[in-house]
């Protein structure tokens, strides 16, 4: 085992919340759990058809709660997963209807 | 002075001293070759890394894998396994940071659990267990 996968076993990200704040707005709470800064990079809305796939930048610290709104994204109707990346390789996964 | 000269006492401990030197100086070049060649191959294997983001099972017998380059090195995919069995897919290679489809021919079965392995071309694997959509 090296660095990097050391750093990539200390990293524990989890989506807490998705909302929907107005028509075209959704706030996205992400909580860092682990004893290193995360760096998020890929945001993904999946559903049964389609996998849509978003370039994000947020850096969340450890010990820490972030809140990041977007208004380009499109939710599908019914269930959906939101997926998250972080730039080590971890995934968080957010359940949501 | 003819004599000084021609007088060839001497001669073979120089030459042995000479000879041994070569061999010393060849051994170490092959030495610091071999180590160079070893050090660079394993910095180059422990730092590909990658992960697979995403696994879209589509229709018309093809699955997606979204592959992200997570280590310090680029990588090549040389191999992709559905169900410990070669597939064909598109070439992919990724710079340290970069991602994209790797695109499989798979003719996949609606909610069944396939164990999808991808390798690199340095033998860097990264396999897991998807459910396609029923």
């Amino acid at each position: 085992m090296n660095q990097l996968d050391w750093e990539r076993m200390r990293e524990i990200v989890k989506i807490s919340n998705v909302a929907r704040v107005s028509a075209n707005e959704t706030l996205f709470t992400f909580r860092n759990e682990g004893a290193l800064t995360s760096h998020l990079v890929s945001l993904w809305i999946i559903n049964s058809t389609n996998h849509e796939r978003y370039d994000i930048n947020v850096i969340v610290n450890s010990g820490e709660s972030l809140n990041h709104t977007r208004a380009d994204i499109n939710f599908p109707i019914g269930q959906y997963a939101v997926k998250v990346v972080t730039e080590r390789g971890n995934i968080a996964v957010y359940l949501a209807s | 002075m003819r004599r000084v000269l021609w007088d060839r006492r001497g001669i073979t401990p120089v030459l042995s001293n000479v000879l041994l030197m070569a061999i010393a100086v060849a051994g170490m070049a092959i030495a610091i070759a071999a180590t160079h060649v070893i050090t660079n191959n394993l910095r180059e294997t422990m730092g590909e890394r990658f992960v697979i983001e995403d696994v879209w099972f589509r229709s018309g017998g093809e699955i997606s894998i979204y592959v992200r380059s997570t280590g310090k090195m680029p990588i090549e995919v040389a191999a992709v396994y559905v169900n410990y069995t070669a597939q064909s897919f598109t070439s992919l290679e990724l710079d340290v940071g970069n991602h994209g489809w790797l695109n499989v021919t798979y003719s996949w079965d609606s909610d069944s659990v396939y164990h999808i392995r991808v390798v690199t071309s340095r033998g860097i694997q990264v396999a897991d267990y998807f459910k396609s959509p029923a």
